[in-house]
């Protein structure tokens, strides 16, 4: 029951991260690997803050601030020096673990003391940002922000200017992988300046599960898609970790989220008429 | 109303692609634009939707100068016209707000659904039993005929039409140049028509405009063109081959 309620939590936790991965990869059309240095940063920033008495409310929101400011300096990257946007992305989130080195006074680790902390919180936030981020996608404004990263000519002919999506739906993004590098240090009591590696690869992989669970075209089930295929994925991992198989080691868990994400990948492409 | 005086446009290397061009388009003109490849064409369509800059001479719009918010334009390939993972209602709430503000705000009201609704029957295409069809799956008949709704939903003072037939069956070009044209006439905004196709410049619109090696080389006015084959029009289409190349056939 306790790791039944563990995969739930990490699962929501990592939700914000397939969410996020959702803005830029699929609204926006961008490939962003921000999102390592983002987690990171969004951790680092939120456990400093508690560890110096700030509220946690306020601890997740600068700590939201701080992720969404990296994918802003991503945006800034590939707009103004017209650097391609994927080393754009790399550069900023190698360049955060000085950054996140820099927030935790050189540490590479602190722990988090957060007695107040409750899971509740994160299944609140949860709950509330599904429908405000799926009424969002399907306002004027939402509208224009998908059209900005998938067909920028039109979008341009339309009067809406792509560069300034970029930054929105960079920020944005980066900033829910903040929220959830947030709430991951929260519930683990600690923050490790490497807790952001492989974010991405995990991020992804929950984002491709939700597709493939819930193949929904409605704004809501695609935003509620990135929490269900990211609970999934931990479930999987967890079975496939715990499964005592004679062949399987904690250390097989990069392989096993390979295997997972091509596995349902390839599911997607077979139900495809050819 | 469009108006164009002494125009020239580079690309940036010192190259005039259009060297100068003075026309002018009155209000439910539709006008056809024709010539060779590289003969400046699209570089002038760029030039009056203000995506390319003209560094010399004047582009007037609706009696204003450089307006460029009052210019729809519909594109060569529909799948650049409209987008593709957008139903076909959403595509048009995407259109209703062109160059205004776009608030956080409900894009499909029932209000506008029906707006877009009856938009759409006037099409005759089929469209609008399709609202919530994704665009992708429309023929590209349809996908054009959707675009044209899209740039002429709202109130605009000069239509461009980029080879908007270039992607189409002749069935479905005839249609979409009908359905233009009656677009034109209904809304009453200069239409600047670019086509490759010198029987469609005879066929439809109200004058034809001849541009060549970046200049304009001919206007013919309808009753000049009435007259007109396309072996006629093809004569005005020799002079940017002195290399020895021939005209197209």
């Amino acid at each position: 029951m306790n790791s039944c309620c563990m995969v739930l939590q990490l699962g929501v936790v990592y939700g914000f991260v397939a969410l996020g991965i959702f803005f830029t990869f699929r609204a926006l059309n961008f490939a962003d690997m921000t999102v390592d240095g983002s987690f990171a940063i969004g951790g680092c920033v939120a456990s400093v803050l508690l560890r110096s008495g700030i509220p946690q409310w306020l601890a997740i929101a600068v700590a939201c601030s701080g992720s969404a400011a990296a994918g802003c300096a991503t945006a800034f990257l590939h707009v103004k020096f017209r650097i391609a946007e994927i080393l754009s992305g790399i550069v900023v989130a190698s360049a955060c673990y000085s950054v996140c080195l820099r927030i935790m006074g050189g540490s590479p680790n602190i722990m988090v003391d957060a007695p107040n902390f409750s899971p509740a919180l994160i299944f609140t936030i949860c709950a509330a940002t599904v429908p405000i981020v799926g009424y969002l996608l399907r306002t004027d404004f939402g509208l224009a922000f998908r059209c900005a990263g998938l067909n920028r000519t039109l979008a341009r002919s339309h009067g809406i200017c792509p560069s300034s999506m970029l930054y929105f739906g960079l920020a944005v993004g980066n900033g829910f992988a903040g929220v959830g590098g947030a709430f991951f240090c929260l519930s683990q009591g600690f923050c490790d300046v490497g807790s952001g590696s492989g974010t991405l690869i995990a991020g992804l992989a929950s984002l491709v599960v939700g597709e493939a669970i819930f193949p929904l075209r409605s704004a809501y089930g695609k935003v509620f898609a990135c929490f269900v295929g990211s609970v999934a994925y931990r479930a999987a991992i967890a079975m496939a970790l715990h499964s005592e198989l004679p062949f399987l080691r904690v250390g097989d868990f990069n392989l096993i989220t390979g295997g997972i994400i091509v596995l349902f990948l390839a599911a997607k492409w077979r139900r495809k008429p050819c | 109303m469009l108006k164009l005086q002494d125009l020239a446009v580079s690309y940036g290397d010192g190259k005039d692609v259009i060297s100068s061009i003075t026309l002018s388009v009155a209000v439910g003109e539709f006008a056809i634009v024709v010539g060779p490849n590289g003969g400046g064409k699209s570089t002038l369509l760029g030039a009056i939707a203000g995506t390319l800059r003209a560094h010399r001479g004047r582009i007037a719009i609706g009696g204003v100068e450089n307006n460029f918010h009052r210019v729809c334009c519909v594109f060569q390939n529909p799948t650049v016209g409209t987008v593709g993972n957008f139903t076909v209602f959403e595509n048009m709430a995407l259109a209703w707000r062109r160059h205004r503000w776009r608030l956080p705000l409900p894009a499909l009201t029932a209000r506008r659904k029906k707006i877009f609704c009856d938009r759409l029957a006037a099409l005759s295409m089929g469209l609008e039993d399709r609202g919530d069809d994704p665009a992708r799956v429309l023929s590209g008949g349809q996908r054009q005929a959707l675009s044209l709704a899209m740039a002429t939903l709202r109130d605009c003072d000069v239509l461009l039409l980029d080879e908007i037939t270039a992607a189409l069956d002749p069935l479905a070009s005839a249609r979409v140049m009908d359905l233009a044209e009656s677009i034109v006439r209904q809304n009453s905004c200069a239409c600047l028509a670019v086509t490759h196709s010198l029987q469609q410049a005879i066929s439809y619109g109200d004058s034809v405009i001849a541009i060549g090696g970046g200049a304009m080389v001919a206007k013919f006015s309808a009753v000049e063109k009435s007259t007109m084959s396309v072996a006629d029009l093809l004569a005005h289409f020799e002079f940017p081959f002195a290399n020895g190349q021939s005209a197209p056939q």
